[in-house]
């Protein structure tokens, strides 16, 4: 399990951040420190290079992922896959997400560590807490996984770069397949993909069908709004100063709801790996009109400390909790991209969406899509981004 | 008597610039006048119509983070020389005698166990004092401590610290605590919570003074232990009053920025070559020169990109070479 | 009332004894000089005295009061040590090292204060204030010796302890540093205890006309305590050495005694000590 199973992953065929931050150093080379952004410039193109190096398959994506029994994954590559498997190892959380999503939870016979606290999936498979986790610190537990014997095996990306992890998979003898997305075209791949793999296209059809519909009506609603009016929004991933990265579907969902992402104004954002981090000082210069945050401790530390004070939005009292449901809505990582960017719309431009109720949207959603149902309690917990996720005991979410 | 006035002139107007331009630069456009402007705004109040955004980069961000950063050079610069001296051992300094990996180590676990910062610097200096205390004993261990037995006294406590951090890390909730607990061995200034601050500042600032105070003792100390006292001085108290005063500094600094490498040798090291080895005026000097570099190191690391730089490869990639200069410069004088 | 006494002291490494029953006093302007052959326990005493050491039986006092009811600090009031071997780690100033030995007056945030004046004008009474800037790791042997005796000066005690000062220092030297030694002892009142494993050294003390008193260490006891030429007299050398001896008065000089040996009939060192 990497060390934050909820980030996405840069798909390997672009290496669209990489080729960004590239871009976006040369341009902004001025002559304070040209020599240090020529470095970094050339660090980013060995990293650029080695990714297309490692990542050898290009996918080229179907209409439809299956072909008889062969299946195209995420990464393109063809997998022969079980007619009806019953036994599925989900080695990435998203995975997970998108199973239960899929009405297959009880296929499920191994996940990541993190999908034990998420009380969405407590509710949805109650035997979580038993289920061996054979992935962590990027590492597979090979013998660990083979003792579960699952039928299909569910990876994210990155396993195609470390030719160590892709030796003891192929030694297995089970298919596998790559589920990871960069933009939301991708994410609607992966679910019917999925969707395809486990026999369960329609629930995938039905899903991908709102999410696109959603995504579309959000659209629409939001392009009569002139630039001017738009506002200017900074996003918090997980670390307080950590943002989304252009060209990924945080960045989309975002986009898509109206908002002006801030780091669309500058493109001097180091990636580490798959973080886009910022500077506190960064974030005055953009001057945000909102601050979306997904970590409630995150929010809690942008209201408070000194150190935002002065940032307009914090004194306008305009940073919002986003809310947490069977993922973190808008996070990178999180299944529910559909209601995330109906969320956001709504809570930027609530006259545009009177007709919404957010709270019933939410019960539906959950209701349609994943046979959740819902209390109003649940849905005022979700909405209000707390209490959804479990922190380690002997510790609180604050 | 003149050059070394004047070595000191040098090095009290390095701090004083550095710190200023220190609150003058950074990624949010401000002109120098706007930015005393919006000091006096803040603490004087007096009304130049200066933005409420830029008071807080000023007051709340730049000036918290220099002085941050010229507490916890100087602490790291003045732990790091003591430590040298009671040894008697240029190799050491905090990060090889343990005492960083402990520190950051407590202070991670305080953060697993009460989920709050505030106890990371109490934390970070009963495990800081506790690493020194082991690198010790198994220096011991085999007879009389050597130079060669010390330092590697000092390399194992710390490999077993930075594993049991690293076990920390796997044990940890990887959505609440995990980023913080990263944080502790990453070293940045960057994320300064101003709830421990002022935790941090106390114990690094009763660190020093106890280092500036005992700073004669470690002279005597030096002669040898049957020497030191019979001159008067009571060697374990002296010690153990050093040692406590290194740990609470290095903890101090280790719990508001993480774990910072190669200040604590570089620095010390470079004042012995300037001003000798006299610790009466090594330790403060080390200070002044410990707490520009830090400042000046922490500029460039918020500055040359709009991501944060983190400050350990810096304080590597320009303490190193540096030192070799250094070195070949004055050909190791200031150890025999 | 002596300024120094040691009872029935008895001490040991372990099981291996190094010396029992050892008893003297030291008076204020009096030396004392412990001397014996190698590993006798003459250095051992000199620790104990120092508190270095822990004795397994008997008594020490310093200024009537026992020796465990003192600090470092107090004792560092009333005895001063210059070491037979010293290990110079960094090169501090030779005035710096000086100073050190007012150590006992400072305090926990006490500025340098008048430490570096006082260690100035000692040295000036020594004749080595021309090392004072320079850096004490260059000095050589005999000056790092005056440096040293300096240091204990400047600790203003009433005692000092050395141990086998002139050990390592040519016959130059060595004259003068024992001539300091008896001139330190008359004019300031000192009490000196010493050790040396060279007979001539009591006897060149005791022709300076100090009070002196020599404590002939062997065989684990103090056999012998009384003035120089006197036990070097008495035949006792071949007891301990199985060597024949004598002193030998230089004609032409008022008192001046030196202690001719011989060994299986060979006769030496007179030669050398008329250099």
């Amino acid at each position: 399990m990497p060390s934050d199973n909820t980030s996405h992953a840069i798909n390997p065929d672009t290496g669209s951040g990489h080729a960004y931050g590239m871009g976006g150093t040369n341009a902004n080379a001025s002559g304070e420190s040209l020599f240090m952004r020529r470095i970094a410039a050339i660090i980013c193109m060995l990293l650029a290079f080695s990714l297309v190096l490692f990542a050898a398959c290009s996918p080229s994506r179907p209409a439809n992922p299956r072909t008889g029994n062969v299946i195209t994954d995420c990464a393109g590559r063809h997998v022969e896959v079980p007619e009806n498997a019953q036994s599925v190892a989900c080695l990435y959380a998203y995975t997970g997400h998108v199973c239960v999503l899929l009405g297959c939870e009880d296929k499920i016979s191994a996940v990541v560590k993190g999908l034990k606290r998420d009380h969405l999936m407590e509710r949805k498979i109650e035997n979580i807490d038993d289920l061996p986790s054979p992935y962590g610190q990027g590492a597979i537990n090979i013998e660990e996984l083979s003792a579960v014997k699952p039928d299909l095996i569910l990876v994210r990306s990155s396993v195609l770069q470390d030719a160590g992890e892709l030796e003891k998979l192929g030694g297995l003898g089970i298919p596998y397949l790559i589920v990871d997305y960069t933009t939301a075209a991708d994410q609607i791949y992966s679910i019917e993909m999925m969707g395809s793999a486990l026999g369960s296209d329609d629930r995938a059809k039905a899903y991908t069908d709102y999410y696109r519909s959603t995504f579309d009506l959000v659209r629409e609603r939001v392009a009569s709004i002139p630039a001017s009016e738009k506002l200017t929004v900074f996003h918090s991933v997980n670390e307080a100063v950590r943002t989304d990265i252009p060209g990924t579907l945080s960045y989309e969902v975002l986009e898509n709801a109206g908002c002006v992402n801030v780091v669309s104004k500058s493109s001097e954002l180091h990636l580490d790996g798959e973080k886009g981090n910022a500077t506190v000082e960064q974030i005055y210069t953009w001057d945000p009109d909102v601050v979306l945050v997904n970590e409630p401790t995150a929010c809690e530390y942008i209201k408070t400390d000194s150190k935002f004070s002065g940032l307009r939005a914090v004194r306008e009292g305009r940073v919002f909790q986003l809310p947490v449901g069977i993922s973190r809505w808008a996070h990178p990582g999180s299944v529910e991209s559909p209601i995330a960017t109906l969320y956001i719309a709504k809570l930027l431009y609530p006259d545009r969406f009177e007709d919404i109720d957010i709270s019933q949207e939410t019960k539906d959603f959950y209701e349609r899509f994943f046979d959740i149902s819902l209390t109003d309690e649940d849905v005022e917990s979700i909405l209000s981004g707390i209490g959804m996720r479990e922190a380690r005991e002997g510790s609180s979410v604050s | 008597m003149k050059p070394n006035k004047a070595k000191w002139a040098a090095a009290i107007i390095a701090v004083v610039a550095v710190f200023l331009l220190s609150i003058c630069v950074g990624r949010f456009p401000l002109s120098p006048d706007q930015v005393l402007q919006a000091l006096l705004q803040r603490f004087f109040g007096i009304d130049f119509g200066i933005t409420p955004d830029a008071i807080a980069i000023v007051a709340d961000n730049r000036f918290p983070r220099a002085l941050a950063g010229a507490v916890v050079g100087a602490s790291l610069a003045a732990s790091g020389c003591a430590f040298q001296g009671l040894f008697q051992n240029p190799l050491v300094s905090q990060g090889i005698l343990g005492v960083s990996s402990g520190a950051s180590f407590g202070a991670a676990l305080s953060i697993l166990i009460f989920s709050t910062t505030l106890f990371t610097p109490a934390f970070a200096f009963v495990f800081a004092l506790l690493a020194v205390g082991l690198s010790f004993m198994v220096a011991r261990m085999c007879g009389e401590v050597t130079s060669l037995m010390l330092v590697l006294g000092g390399m194992i406590i710390s490999a077993i610290f930075a594993a049991l951090l690293s076990f920390l890390k796997y044990v940890a909730d990887p959505y609440n605590q995990l980023a913080s607990i990263v944080f502790w061995n990453m070293g940045s200034l960057a994320s300064l919570e101003s709830a421990v601050l002022p935790y941090g500042f106390a114990v690094m600032i009763i660190g020093l003074v106890i280092l500036l105070g005992t700073s004669w003792m470690l002279n005597v100390l030096s002669m040898g232990d049957r020497e030191a006292s019979s001159m008067g001085v009571s060697v374990k108290r002296a010690r153990l009053a050093i040692v406590s005063g290194a740990s609470l500094a290095t903890a101090g600094a280790v719990s508001i920025a993480g774990t910072i490498g190669w200040v604590g040798l570089v620095i010390p090291h470079i004042a012995r070559f300037i001003v000798g080895s006299d610790n009466r005026t090594l330790i403060p000097f080390s200070m002044l020169l410990g707490a520009a570099f830090m400042m000046l190191v922490d500029i460039l690391c918020r500055t040359v990109t709009g991501s944060e730089i983190p400050l350990g490869i810096l304080t590597s990639l320009i303490g190193g070479p540096f030192f070799i200069y250094l070195l070949r410069r004055y050909k190791g004088r200031g150890w025999k | 009332m002596s300024l120094l006494e040691v009872n029935d002291l008895a001490f040991s490494f372990g099981d291996k004894l190094v010396f029992e029953h050892v008893s003297f006093t030291v008076d204020p302007g009096q030396v004392f000089c412990l001397v014996g052959p190698n590993g006798c326990g003459k250095t051992t005493l000199e620790h104990c005295v120092l508190m270095h050491l822990k004795p397994q039986r008997g008594d020490i006092r310093v200024n009537g009061k026992s020796l465990s009811e003192y600090s470092e600090r107090e004792l560092a009031g009333e005895v001063a040590y210059v070491p037979q071997t010293h290990v110079r780690s960094f090169p501090y100033r030779t005035i710096d090292v000086v100073a050190m030995g007012r150590a006992r007056k400072q305090r926990f945030l006490d500025a340098r204060a008048d430490h570096e004046q006082y260690a100035l004008e000692i040295m000036d009474q020594l004749g080595i204030d021309h090392l004072a800037e320079k850096e004490y790791t260059t000095l050589s042997g005999g000056e790092l010796q005056m440096v040293l005796l300096a240091r204990a000066l400047v600790q203003e005690s009433k005692m000092l302890v050395l141990d086998e000062p002139v050990a390592h220092l040519d016959v130059r030297r060595t004259q003068d540093i024992l001539l300091l030694l008896a001139k330190l002892a008359k004019s300031r009142g000192l009490a000196i205890l010493l050790s040396t494993h060279d007979f001539n050294h009591p006897l060149m003390l005791e022709d300076e006309g100090i009070d002196i008193q020599m404590g002939l260490m062997e065989g684990g006891r103090m056999s012998e305590i009384g003035v120089p030429t006197q036990i070097l007299s008495s035949g006792c050398l071949n007891d301990i050495y199985g060597i024949e001896s004598q002193i030998v008065e230089i004609p032409g000089e008022p008192v001046h005694h030196f202690l001719a040996t011989w060994s299986n009939g060979r006769k030496d060192c007179v030669d050398n000590a008329k250099r």
